[in-house]
């Protein structure tokens, strides 16, 4: 009898736990499940060209508002350097800098909901074609929060370099000095500017991968906050199907279902994506840059 | 030959409340004047780390291109007979100046260099041109940025140039450190003959080893006199 006790503490303990289980973990654990990336099975077929689409704007507003973010950082880096000779331009780019650093700050879904209006006022009122409504509201995307970072790392790599940068890069060979003309010395100090920015490559590089994380996040924004504005490529509004509104309009429509098992599987997916599509942006500032490092 | 005078005076440099009083003996000490026969000046700059070298190169520098600096005042007045700072060309290689790595030495070197035989005399230019920075040593890429100011002093076409070094050859060790120096004063006596440079580098090598097999050259030295938490007095004299 003695040596069967421990056996009986041992299964009388299991069966507690179970029953613990059972009564206390069941319902939880149930909404845990849901929430798994095995959510992701949940998505139907339009959910999944939700994402592409999404996807897609999302890369395009990354492209270009990094890309009209980093000439923005250029051209206030240009000015900051030549303050000397023209302290109006100084005055200029630092009005530029601090309308920038107003776009980021103030809410992006009022900014959105600012820029839609004023683009659909164009629109309706003096004929502005329709696609351009969804180029201003993708490229808003793409500069308002994620283009803030690429700009940002140029413009401090200017305006707050180290003394041992601005020495070195202003003492360096360049084949394009010794002209008088402004062209010329405006080409020489983007010039001085893209060896600045070359100093702190680190933070240049930095700031691509997280535009591109911002610009999925904003496309999304502006997906939710204008859900129908994919419908302005279109030749007739109303027209399209589910899924061309992105999946930020497919997770408005989840939201209201109580369907939180599809917005899991959207996160998921999102996840997925953006960490692929990174980690190739990364492969690629190390194959351009960081491999020397 | 051009008539630049640098002269140095006693002054100050305040950088916030910090503030570095430079006291000249005799004053003006370091004074330069190129004549004809001594076109190429170079300068010995020592003295005990924390003594403010780097400071009066970077106020030098400052002053030299006309730069206002925002973080720092001074009063030291360099160059009284220069009234026009574009008839100058300067350039000033830091004593940690970033490494960037991701450059070809071709962006920094014009196609067909002419000081980089001074830095690698046996390595071919085209070979030198066509590596990344990267694959140089930290010594190496020193030597490159000289090369690269210099070629840029040698295409400005002014009167006189001044190279600020700080301790840019210092880790190449006194024979190769002189033998660059010596090359580099040989090669810009041919290729800039009716034009002033004057190299002030600061160093820690030995500068009877430096003057041995290198180019004559002047000594200025720095020996701290005093010392609190808001002043560094420092003592400038030229030996």
């Amino acid at each position: 009898m003695k040596d069967r006790l421990p056996q009986l503490v041992y299964w009388a303990g299991t069966l507690v736990v179970l029953y613990i289980v059972e009564k206390v973990l069941d319902q939880p654990k149930t909404w845990v499940f849901q929430i798994f990336p095995t959510s992701i099975f949940r998505l139907t077929i339009d959910h999944w060209l939700g994402l592409a689409l999404t996807f897609a704007a999302a890369l395009v507003a990354w492209a270009l508002g990094s890309t009209l973010a980093y000439y923005t950082g250029v051209f206030v880096g240009v000015g900051v350097i030549g303050h000397q000779r023209n302290p109006s331009v100084l005055q200029t780019v630092q009005h530029l800098n601090k309308v920038i650093d107003a776009l980021y700050v103030v809410p992006f879904v009022l900014t959105v909901a600012l820029c839609y209006a004023a683009a659909m006022v164009f629109y309706t009122k003096y004929g502005m074609p329709a696609p351009l409504v969804v180029a201003a509201l993708v490229l808003l995307s793409g500069v308002a929060l994620g283009g803030y970072h690429v700009f940002k790392s140029v413009y401090n790599s200017v305006i707050s370099a180290k003394q041992e940068n601005s020495y070195l890069v202003n003492s360096l060979y360049d084949s394009s000095q010794g002209t008088d003309t402004v062209w010329r010395r405006w080409l020489q100090d983007m010039s001085i500017v893209r060896r600045l920015r070359d100093c702190e490559i680190h933070s240049f590089c930095a700031s691509l991968p997280t535009a591109f994380h911002l610009s999925v996040v904003s496309v999304i924004i502006v997906e939710t906050v204008t859900p129908s504005f994919y419908e302005l490529l279109f030749p007739q509004a109303g027209i399209a199907q589910a899924w061309a509104g992105g999946v930020g309009r497919q997770i408005l429509k989840a939201q209201n279902d109580y369907a939180f098992q599809v917005v899991a599987g959207c996160i998921w997916v999102v996840l997925i994506l953006d960490a692929i599509i990174t980690t190739l942006i990364q492969g690629y500032l190390k194959h351009r840059w960081l491999k020397h490092y | 030959m051009a008539a630049h005078k640098l002269s140095i005076y006693q002054g100050s440099v305040r950088r916030g409340k910090f503030e570095l009083l430079y006291q000249a003996s005799p004053s003006p000490c370091y004074v330069w004047w190129p004549t004809g026969s001594e076109s190429v000046l170079t300068t010995f700059l020592k003295s005990p780390s924390g003594s403010g070298k780097s400071t009066l190169l970077g106020a030098l520098y400052n002053r030299l291109m006309g730069v206002d600096c925002e973080e720092e005042q001074f009063t030291l007045d360099f160059a009284p007979d220069i009234a026009d700072l574009s008839a100058l060309s300067s350039c000033y290689v830091p004593q940690h100046p970033p490494m960037v790595n991701h450059w070809k030495a071709q962006e920094i070197l014009p196609a067909n260099p002419l000081f980089l035989g001074c830095f690698f005399p046996e390595t071919r230019s085209q070979e030198v041109l066509s590596k990344y920075l990267g694959s140089f040593s930290v010594g190496q890429k020193r030597k490159l940025y000289v090369c690269s100011a210099l070629e840029k002093l040698a295409v400005t076409n002014r009167k006189s140039s001044f190279l600020l070094l700080d301790e840019a050859l210092d880790g190449q060790g006194a024979p190769e450190a002189a033998r660059c120096l010596g090359s580099v004063v040989a090669k810009w006596k041919e290729v800039a003959p009716d034009r002033a440079l004057h190299i002030l580098l600061v160093t820690h090598l030995n500068e009877n080893e430096l003057q041995k097999a290198g180019p004559a050259a002047t000594l200025l030295q720095l020996a701290v006199q005093n010392s609190t938490s808001s002043t560094l007095t420092v003592q400038m004299e030229n030996l």
